[in-house]
């Protein structure tokens, strides 16, 4: 019972930080690639 | 990387190794709440950590409103993000706890509810800013609610010193009211979590400050 308890509690601490991370990740990959096409459309 | 941010990143990794170490092996287990003593490591240092970030969103909302420099404003909105995401581990953590030893996860307790009501203030305050597309005016309106929100923190922290609750008082006056091994690993965890607040709030500070970026040059480009 209380290692269930331990388990989840351990899951919402270094999931919450791991989701966060990635959250950051994904927006700086999507910001990097409009980045690249405004710039490619403006050479265009 | 600069040198600092090098130090700072590799400085959290270390006392990250060290917290998860104390926590799970270091730390014995308490004579009444036996191996769930584990679960306060893991829930009364975000809950700091969200007052801090909160703290800087306050400071840096007042520098912002007195020296009008985007930059503190990009820190607000950082730290509100980072605080949310500690109170949401804070409030879910202590769900379960509170499931375990008070036999129910949502008991109304007044440290609960004032901080529900913490985690509310500042989610409308970051669901405000997304909805504001002009820098200027997101700033200023940003800071200004970032200000009036901050009694929200002052609230959940006082709560359990106001009215009666179930919620433990580990940190008095006199100290901690806990083993040696338990205090130890409560520092360390509270170390580790904010360097890990840190780092975070310097990534998504970068991150923030690009996307500003690019949203001026779209501006510029139309």
């Amino acid at each position: 019972m209380q290692q269930t308890e331990l388990f989840t509690v351990a899951m919402i601490l270094w999931g919450g930080i791991l989701i966060f991370l990635a959250y950051l990740l994904i927006r700086m990959n999507r910001i990097e690639n409009a980045m690249k096409r405004l710039k490619i459309e403006d050479q265009e | 990387m600069n040198r600092t941010r090098l130090l700072l990143y590799i400085a959290t990794m270390i006392t990250g190794v060290i917290y998860i170490y104390m926590t799970w092996i270091f730390a014995p287990p308490e004579a009444t709440l036996h191996e769930l003593i584990r679960i306060l490591f893991q829930h009364v240092a975000p809950a700091l950590t969200a007052y801090l970030a909160f703290g800087v969103t306050l400071i840096s909302s007042i520098l912002y409103l007195w020296k009008s420099d985007i930059r503190y404003d990009l820190v607000s909105g950082a730290s509100i993000k980072i605080g949310l995401l500690f109170t949401t581990i804070t409030l879910l953590s202590g769900m379960q706890w509170a499931a375990a030893t008070w036999g129910s996860p949502w008991n109304w307790d007044p440290r609960e509810t004032t901080t529900l009501i913490l985690w509310i203030a500042y989610a409308c305050l970051l669901v405000y800013r997304a909805s504001i597309n002009d820098p200027e005016i997101r700033a200023q309106y940003g800071s200004l609610f970032g200000i009036i929100a901050f009694p929200a923190v002052i609230l959940s922290y006082l709560s359990i010193h106001l009215w009666n609750t179930l919620h433990p008082v580990v940190i008095t006056p006199i100290g901690l009211q806990m083993a040696v091994e338990h205090g130890m690993t409560l520092g360390i965890s509270i170390i580790a979590i904010i360097l890990l607040y840190i780092m975070i709030l310097d990534i998504t500070y970068r991150v923030d400050k690009v996307n500003e970026k690019l949203m001026e040059y779209r501006m510029n480009r139309s």
